[in-house]
């Protein structure tokens, strides 16, 4: 009959043994003294700062801030053709509205019981060779409130088919759902239809907003679309998951904002108030 | 020599000591070289950062294992719950760069380990690598001493049943 105590002293010989000849990785001094150097750095910029506001302007001159936490690890960015992956400039217009500046608008206007705690704001996603650029019309963050932390996720679609401005972004690559899509409760925008989804119409008839609820592996998320008057779409999505592409598991009981919430957030001037000459 | 170039050669000459026994520990944690590599980094940038606590620390190698978990555990909220599947190359990235005395043994400890929640290996870890005592695993982890005595007897007896055909059988017949 064994005891704990004889476990745990096997145990602890048999580690000792297999991890004889492990030293870790070869001169590991330079990476240390690189990756501490770059986060000391940043930090001294964040408390330099005085809000988002700040970042997206260092941001600008040309510096990739880090999250509010001392966060390595990426945020993948869930929609696929989502203006930042084409690399080139898209045309100008409240859409391009810096990630920074979309941080401090919609930290303004989240409840007093949610705080920020991990954003990313350049494109982590580029490919080899590719520059760091700042996001723009396009945010994920972190917000973590008493019931644990969850994501809200803002993009912010120029008009499609608009053919005064020409770009690539303005009109949907092949593939990528057009706004009218992204405002229907079933079709192209959708991998999966969700579970509960309601749409409005302008007195002309066309799509006006979309709503929706949807719950997968024990994630929920919710999400609202609105068309703006030039028929550009903002998109907000909010679910209690702090995985990359709202993957389970559940990072809280439920998201941190409601659909409500999200269709006024999405309702908010404050994103087609941005200009390209601000 | 200034300050700075003075702290930078102080905490590079930590690492240089330090690495080996921090990236053992990183392997129990992560069970894969890779993971523990990014693990073993991040502490190593968190340490930097926090310099001067650590050489402030009572007992700056504890400190700096101390840092070791809390990122393990900030990484265990931000990624799946889910562990991965054993990676079928992993005895062959374990084999690569170093003299193995018993590779074999170390894919079973591996593999055993996987088998428990995060959580239970950082409590082996800190109780049975580390030699912390309850009250000091208590703490690092948040979890209640009673807490950490079940998980720690829970996880033993996981890895005695699965490690039975490595462990040394003691005099007596018992397995040790």
């Amino acid at each position: 009959m064994t005891t704990t105590s004889d476990d745990a002293r096997a145990v602890r010989e048999l580690m000792e043994h297999a991890l004889l000849d492990v030293t870790g990785p070869p001169h590991p001094e330079q990476a240390a003294l690189t990756g501490g150097r770059r986060a000391r750095r940043r930090r001294r910029w964040m408390a330099a700062g005085t809000g988002a506001f700040t970042a997206a302007a260092l941001l600008t001159a040309g510096w990739g801030l880090g999250q509010l936490t001392p966060r390595e690890v990426a945020i993948d960015l869930p929609i696929a053709g989502q203006q930042t992956s084409t690399g080139a400039p898209a045309a100008k217009g409240w859409w391009r509205m810096p990630a920074g500046e979309m941080l401090d608008a919609l930290q303004r206007r989240l409840p007093d019981n949610l705080r920020i705690t991990g954003y990313e704001l350049t494109n982590i996603d580029k490919a080899a060779g590719e520059p760091t650029r700042e996001l723009r019309g396009y945010l994920v963050v972190t917000v973590t409130g008493d019931d644990g932390s969850g994501q809200v996720n803002i993009v912010l679609y120029a008009p499609t088919h608009d053919s005064t401005e020409g770009t690539d972004q303005s009109q949907p690559t092949s593939g990528e759902p057009s706004n009218d899509d992204r405002l229907s409760c079933s079709g192209a925008a959708w991998s999966v239809v969700p579970d509960d989804c309601a749409t409005t119409d302008s007195p002309d008839g066309t799509p006006r907003t979309l709503s929706y609820r949807n719950t997968e592996a024990g994630v929920t998320t919710v999400g609202a679309r609105v068309r703006t008057n030039d028929g550009g779409l903002i998109l907000v999505d909010a679910a209690n998951s702090t995985q990359p592409k709202f993957t389970a598991p559940a990072s809280a009981p439920q998201p941190p904002l409601t659909t409500e919430q999200l269709l006024e957030l999405a309702q908010d001037p404050i994103w087609t108030s941005w200009s390209p000459g601000q | 020599m200034r300050g700075a170039e003075r702290r930078d050669a102080e905490f590079t000459e930590f690492v240089r000591v330090r690495t080996p026994g921090l990236f053992r520990s990183a392997m129990l944690l992560t069970t894969d070289r890779p993971g523990a590599e990014d693990l073993v980094q991040s502490t190593w940038v968190k340490a930097y950062v926090g310099w001067a606590r650590v050489c402030s620390a009572a007992d700056p190698v504890a400190y700096l294992h101390g840092i070791l978990i809390k990122t393990f555990q900030s990484q265990l909220r931000r990624r799946s719950a889910q562990e991965r599947p054993l990676d079928p190359e992993i005895s062959t990235r374990l084999a690569d760069g170093s003299v193995e005395p018993d590779p074999a043994l170390r894919l079973a400890l591996l593999t055993a380990l996987r088998e428990l929640s995060p959580l239970d290996r950082a409590v082996v870890v800190l109780r049975h690598w580390e030699d912390r005592s309850v009250e000091q695993t208590a703490a690092q982890l948040g979890l209640s001493e009673a807490a950490v005595k079940n998980r720690s007897l829970r996880s033993l007896r996981t890895l005695r049943d699965l490690l039975a055909d490595h462990l040394t059988p003691a005099d007596d017949g018992s397995i040790r």
